[in-house]
């Protein structure tokens, strides 16, 4: 699971939201450490929805502009869950090889 | 679209949020993209990702195996050669058939609609109704809702201003609604245009309707047909076609109601057609008519009788009757062709898959998953399908566009054929059916790891598949040719068979006086007497004669042999009965321009009464041991002739029937038909048409060689085996093909084997007969398979033979010939190249 479907998955998890919103979040939720290069983002999206992790309609935004709303479904969900375990697994044998490097 | 709508959306936020920064507009939007990237390739790799996973893996199918053929052309090329032929030739064929067989009628119900009448050999098969049959019969039958009768299409000219000739029909007035036609417009013939004496109506093509009247208003439109005013009432449908398939451009009416006729009047010979009333079946029918028609025998002659049978056929069968047994003839050798190249493109394709053990097994080795390995050879065989179908299609466009020009004239609407799609998807369907199959067999056979190797696994069993698909081929084949061969020695024996008649240099002038302006028999007379007299005259006619018939026709001038009796003796005195005899009238000269042979007694002279003279095959059977010469004959209701002379046969049943006794009456030319004989160069044509014309500007007559009249004649016959053989020469070219294509494989594939022998002592001449003897056998095996299906087919084609028997030795002997030298010929070149295998190299290949 690479970091950038995680990333995706995780900023959906607080609701559907379009391409644009989940760059907006990952950046703020990640304080700003973290931006998603929308080069990568779009193929990932198209990917997780040809999964099944992911649908998507189009819809309004507040701002009454058309954009393609992306929404997790309930495979999504459980790959999430999945994906959150394996990190925290990766995160922690990355964090004690770097703290032993 | 969605994509270029999504990426804009979101750039268009980050511009925004960029202008809520402080930037200005334009440079907010500049930078909103800038951190966006390439939108176009971003948009490709987020199509790219949509693609299915099947869908790109059968890309890759398809690049694979377009790079194998690419690399095998010859295998290529021969396979989509042999699809192309087989769908090709089986599609073409198949179109042109279905036009002929299958076709659906124009006629609404046409189950419903059976051909009915008596038959008698003197009819020829054709099935009629006499005048009064029809009146008698019309009105108390049960088996049809309706009845209609026509007196068949004949010549009829529209003689106004431009004489033009036409064909014209006369039917009875129930004639269209019988077939469920409507006239296009105007009205259709009522009960009282059917009345004798009603004035004369006719309903017109549409083409002439078109020509004639700009396809405008018919009232009170005429046309003047053969010299009689005819009031147009109406136009034929544009779907019309008669029964017969005869073309029409004009119905008149036939005026049959007359209850007041007296029975002894002369009665027309018509056909009938009906629709049977819903529920009720043809036997039934049968069983309904059978008391009418015996009825109706009372009024035919006593000897005639017994010859007489009832039938009541489908319309459909009847139409079909004589063009059938060819159509189904063709059908069976293209589905022998369609067959011979299944058979081929399944054994190119078995050799190829042996050929690519190796490489299937490094596949697999490598990973490959067998449904992986299956899909590739699918895709192969559809792709080979595809190509092979298209070529097939494009070759069954050129066929049937040959076909077509070189069919002859009569063949029912030949010049409707187009390609049938459902053939074609059938053909396509089975060829690929069967490269699937072949393809796809070797593809799931789990590699065996000695595979890898390359080498050959020692002890492997016999290879069997493909020598039995070579086996296949050749037999067929075989039948095809076997087939080829009889009906071109018919074609040969119908072509040399003696006329009886001397044709070169002889022209036939025909032409048919119409009543309305030649109403006496002394008229007539009078204009064929001044026309021969006019023909004499011309400078370089060397002679003319008369007749109302001319070999090697002659039914329609037929009689029943039983008809005719000796003066002063009992009939059927010890004779066979039955049979017809033709009569001629002709003039003294006919003999002697014919160059028919006098063999006892004397020719015509002009101005003799009451004599007759007989042909030969007539003599002999009217009097069997004894002299015909002055013995008196008795033509039923005619008067006492005289035998004066006998002369030598000629043909008379066309060319392939057998001929009939003959019998010649001197004419006394006051028929409206006749056939004038010139003997003359072609140069005096345009003079002859002149004296026509000088006679009767109105006259249409047909001018032509009599050459040109028997070749035509030949035409049909010349036809169906050109096909055959058209088709055996494919055949056989395919079935080389197959067992080059074996003997070459199975020779690289024995390279090893061959080195050790050579090694061992063998010398190349050893090696060439071990090749050529292993293909012998096949084509041995080949051949008897074949000849017990030739035998089997025999019986279909007897009947399209002309004095050839389906067991003659000639044409089964060239058969096998021509295919043994073709198979050894086909397992030449690999055999050739086994015997130049250098024992030190193949040693090394083991």
């Amino acid at each position: 699971m690479a970091p950038l479907e995680l990333l995706i998955l995780e900023s959906l998890d607080a609701g559907p939201n379009h391409g644009f919103g989940i760059t907006l979040r990952v950046q703020e939720g990640s304080g700003g450490l973290l931006t998603v290069e929308e080069g990568s983002l779009y193929p990932a999206l198209r990917r997780l929805e040809k999964d099944g992790a992911l649908t998507a309609e189009w819809s309004t935004t507040a701002a009454g502009r058309r954009a393609r709303y992306y929404r997790l479904t309930p495979a999504g969900r459980k790959r999430l869950a999945k994906a959150r375990d394996k990190w925290a697994e990766v995160a922690k044998g990355m964090a004690r090889l770097l703290r032993f490097a | 679209m969605s994509w270029r709508e999504e990426s804009e959306a979101h750039i268009a936020m980050r511009a925004e949020l960029n202008e809520r920064a402080g930037m200005d507009p334009a440079e907010a939007r500049r930078a909103a993209e800038r951190a966006f990237g390439n939108r176009a390739s971003i948009g490709e790799e987020v199509r790219a990702v949509s693609i299915p996973v099947w869908l790109e893996q059968a890309g890759q199918d398809l690049r694979y195996a377009a790079r194998g053929f690419a690399r095998s052309l010859r295998f290529l090329l021969t396979a989509v050669a042999a699809l192309a032929v087989g769908i090709g030739a089986s599609t073409a064929v198949f179109s042109f058939v279905d036009r002929i067989l299958f076709r659906p009628l124009p006629y609404a119900n046409e189950h419903e609609l059976v051909w009915f009448g008596m038959t008698a050999p003197i009819s020829g098969g054709t099935e009629f109704i006499l005048e009064q049959n029809y009146s008698a019969w019309r009105k108390v039958q049960t088996p049809f809702s309706s009845i209609a009768v026509t007196a068949g299409v004949g010549d009829c000219n529209l003689s106004e201003a431009n004489p033009v000739r036409m064909l014209c029909s006369r039917v009875s007035p129930g004639y269209l609604s019988v077939f469920g036609y409507r006239p296009l417009a105007g009205r259709d013939f009522g009960v009282e245009d059917g009345r004798e004496g009603a004035p004369p109506t006719a309903l017109i093509s549409r083409a002439l309707w078109t020509d004639r009247f700009g396809g405008g208003d018919l009232s009170g439109k005429t046309l003047d047909i053969d010299g009689n005013r005819t009031a147009v009432i109406g136009v034929l449908p544009e779907n019309f076609e008669t029964p017969s398939l005869a073309r029409v451009d004009v119905l008149q009416v036939l005026q049959l109601e007359d209850d007041n006729k007296p029975d002894s009047a002369p009665s027309l010979l018509l056909t009938a057609f009906a629709r049977l009333r819903p529920g009720v079946s043809l036997p039934e029918a049968r069983t309904r008519m059978e008391p009418l028609f015996q009825d109706a025998l009372r009024t035919i002659p006593r000897g005639f009788r017994k010859e007489v049978r009832l039938a009541i056929l489908p319309l459909r069968d009847r139409q079909t009757r004589d063009s059938r047994r060819a159509a189904l003839l063709l059908l069976a050798a293209v589905s022998l062709v369609l067959s011979i190249s299944v058979a081929n493109v399944a054994n190119l394709l078995v050799a190829r898959a042996a050929s690519r053990r190796r490489e299937l097994a490094v596949r697999a080795a490598i990973g490959a998953a067998k449904i992986r390995l299956a899909r590739q050879a699918l895709t192969e065989s559809l792709l080979l399908g595809a190509v092979g179908g298209a070529g097939g299609l494009l070759f069954a466009a050129g066929l049937l566009r040959l076909l077509r020009a070189l069919a002859p004239a009569g063949i029912a609407r030949l010049d409707e054929a187009t390609i049938d799609w459902r053939v074609a998807g059938f053909c396509l369907l089975a060829t690929t059916a069967a490269s699937i199959l072949f393809g796809l067999a070797p593809a799931m056979r789990s590699p065996s790891p000695e595979a890898l190797t390359g080498g050959r696994v020692a002890g492997k069993r016999r290879e069997w598949l493909r020598p039995s698909l070579v086996v296949v081929q050749i037999a067929l084949s075989l039948i095809l040719l076997c087939g080829a061969g009889l009906l071109t020695l018919s074609l040969r024996n119908m072509a040399n068979a003696p006329l009886g008649i001397e044709t070169s240099s002889l022209f036939s002038a025909y032409a048919q006086l119409p009543d309305a302006r030649y109403p006496h028999p002394a008229q007539k007379a009078a204009f064929w007497k001044s026309l021969t007299e006019r023909l004499a005259a011309i400078p370089g006619v060397e002679g003319t004669a008369i007749s109302d018939s001319l070999p090697p026709e002659g039914r329609a001038g037929g009689r029943i042999f039983s008809s005719i009796h000796v003066e002063g003796r009992p009939r059927h005195e010890g004779r066979p009965a039955g049979g017809n005899v033709t009569v001629r009238q002709v003039s003294a000269s006919y003999f002697s321009m014919l160059g028919i042979p006098l063999r006892q007694g004397r020719l015509f002279a002009e101005g003799d009464g009451r004599t007759i003279v007989l042909s030969e095959q007539m003599a002999a059977r009217m009097f069997p041991g004894e002299t015909a010469l002055g013995q008196r004959l008795v033509l039923s209701g005619e008067a006492t002739l005289e035998v004066t002379g006998i002369v030598g046969d000629v043909r008379n049943g066309g060319l392939t029937a057998a001929s009939d006794p003959e019998i010649y009456l001197l004419s006394n030319r006051e028929r409206p038909r006749q056939y004038v004989l010139l003997r003359a160069d072609t140069r005096v044509m345009p003079l002859v048409r002149e004296a026509f014309r000088e006679l009767d500007p109105r006259l249409t007559m047909q001018l032509e060689t009599l050459d040109d009249r028997v070749r035509n004649m030949r035409t049909r016959p010349r036809f169906q085996s050109m096909l055959l053989g058209g088709f055996a020469v494919t055949g056989l070219v395919l079935a080389a093909i197959g067992l080059y294509g074996v003997m070459a494989l199975l020779t690289a594939q024995r390279t090893g084997e061959i080195g050790v022998r050579m090694a061992l002592g063998a010398t190349a001449g050893d090696i060439s007969a071990m090749v050529l003897r292993q293909a012998g056998w096949w084509t041995a095996a080949g051949i008897a398979a074949g000849l017990c299906g030739a035998a089997a087919c025999a019986r279909s084609i007897e009947g399209l033979l002309y004095g050839v028997k389906v067991t003659a030795p000639l044409p089964l002997a060239g058969a096998v010939a021509c295919l043994t030298v073709t198979a050894l010929a086909a397992a030449f070149a690999p055999a050739r190249r086994a015997s130049r295998v250098a024992p030190f190299e193949a040693l090394r290949e083991l």
